[in-house]
């Protein structure tokens, strides 16, 4: 519940327009959770990538240009029943991409992040214990490295 | 005729000493300690609810120098750690400073060297199972288990190996391409599986060694022993008074998380492992440990200032000397997963 409160925070917070209160309260929880901090990573790189793309300037005579198509348009167009059928068979299709989408984003919401959720409960200790024991007979020594300091940094 | 069967009974004898599980794992540890490799190997942790991903290309000169460069998770990629004259660096990518690992565990040809013993005791039994490729190659199929691998509640504790492991050891080199490790019946489960293999490389010496403007400083959160652990922790940490015959402390662990600093200290007896767990004046927010089958006790207490959890795979009575020897009561230990 609390990450989902920051993750919404998160943008202003890019754009430093997030009060100080709020955003001091944001990198507090950031500090202690991975899942934040790569969903905070990911924003950035969004938005430092949008900030990268090239910037152009509207014509000057825009909103003429666009008065002046309304006024030249008919006034009571056709009506294309093909194009109005296609239009009525895509609904069911769009709704079940809706659906579907709303389903992969409440499943994403609602999975236990390993490093959250997790974090503070008894189960997490049994967890790392295991997560030891295991390492041990790794044959490579990176997975006991990583759950000493950490999967994420 | 004669001399034609003892050669043939000679021929099968030497076949039968060649499938023999015994023979596998001495070749497997020989080709571990003594062969040039490289690749990428994938190695999966899943425990619970979670698993941890690893993906690493490595260079190995036998048992004496190794190269590990991480390719996944994305959040570590590039660092690399370093085997050499006895000890594991790691570093991270362009970084001019490098971390010594303090005791790292056991490692490959050990594991096989160990299992070997333990199938000649008799503790644990070796099965071969239908061959099976791995990149391409024929690998022979070795399966290693307990001969009692279940922890029945207050017996005494089994060896100190895997309830199961699954080994496929390349038939032309012996080298093990993939092996399957399962702690208790059921989980949790460790995997790794070369993905890539290259035999008798060409390892430049350079490959193991420390850029020379590289300073070596000791890892920030992994330790040997309490004392050292002791300089990073803001509270002192408490030791248990009371301890198994043979435990020895293998490494403490410093974690900050968000209610402050754990202290993890990791022991090892010759028949189990155990960690204990503690916290100073605030605490996780969860304290009920619920033992499901196959995992290990877990007790978990409150005592004064402190939080403290012992888990591991020790019976429970001996879990609960340790508890009392720090300071838990039977009135604030309650919490006893089972």
């Amino acid at each position: 519940m609390r990450c989902k409160r920051f993750e919404q925070q998160m943008w202003a917070y890019i754009e430093g327009q997030l009060p100080p209160r709020q955003a001091r309260a944001l990198e507090a929880h950031l500090q202690a959770c991975p899942y934040c901090q790569r969903q905070l990573e990911a924003a950035q790189a969004t938005y430092h990538a949008l900030r990268a793309l090239p910037r152009r300037r509207a014509p000057v005579n825009l909103s003429e240009q666009v008065r002046r198509r309304i006024a030249e348009a008919p006034a009571r167009p056709t009506l294309d029943w093909a194009r109005v059928w296609r239009r009525v068979a895509l609904a069911p299709a769009l709704g079940l991409l809706a659906a579907a989408a709303w389903w992969g984003w409440y499943a994403h919401q609602s999975a236990p992040s390993p490093n959250t959720v997790a974090a503070d409960s008894a189960e997490s200790f049994v967890e790392l214990h295991e997560q030891l024991e295991l390492a041990d007979w790794s044959p490579s020594p990176t997975p006991s490295y990583f759950i000493s300091t950490g999967y994420t940094r | 005729m004669r001399a034609a069967l003892l050669l043939a009974a000679l021929l099968w004898t030497l076949s039968w000493a060649q499938e023999r599980p015994i023979q596998w794992l001495q070749r497997a540890q020989q080709a571990e300690e003594t062969l040039a490799v490289a690749g990428v190997r994938v190695v999966e942790i899943t425990t619970g609810r979670t698993t941890q991903r690893i993906e690493e290309r490595f260079w190995r000169q036998g048992a004496r120098a190794e190269r590990i460069e991480v390719l996944t998770p994305p959040e570590r990629r590039g660092e690399v750690l370093l085997y050499r004259g006895g000890r594991w660096l790691a570093m991270r990518p362009n970084a001019k400073e490098a971390f010594e690992i303090p005791r790292m565990p056991v490692q490959g040809a050990q594991l096989l060297k160990l299992a070997g013993e333990l199938v000649q005791s008799g503790v644990v039994l070796a099965e071969l199972l239908p061959d099976s490729t791995v990149l391409g190659r024929s690998c022979v199929v070795l399966r290693l288990t307990l001969a009692r691998p279940t922890l029945k509640r207050d017996e005494l504790p089994r060896p100190l190996f895997p309830a199961a492991v699954t080994l496929w050891i390349d038939r032309e080199t012996g080298l093990p391409l993939k092996r399957e490790v399962a702690l208790r019946e059921g989980a949790p489960v460790m995997r790794m599986e070369l993905t890539r293999l290259e035999l008798n490389p060409r390892l430049s010496p350079e490959l193991f060694v420390l850029p020379p403007d590289v300073v070596v400083r000791p890892l920030w959160g992994v330790y040997a022993t309490v004392e050292e652990a002791q300089r990073a922790v803001s509270f002192p940490i408490r030791t248990p008074s009371y301890l198994p015959a043979g435990a020895t402390l293998e490494r403490v662990i410093v974690q900050t998380r968000a209610y402050g600093q754990v202290v993890v200290l990791h022991y090892r007896t010759p028949n189990a492992r155990f960690s204990v767990f503690q916290a100073h004046k605030s605490r996780p927010t969860d304290l009920e440990g619920k033992r499901r089958r196959g995992r290990p006790h877990a007790h978990f207490w409150q005592s004064g200032d402190y939080w403290f959890g012992i888990v591991g795979n020790l019976p429970k009575a001996e879990i609960e000397r340790i508890a009392q020897s720090l300071g838990a009561s039977d009135k604030n230990a309650p919490a006893t997963g089972r």
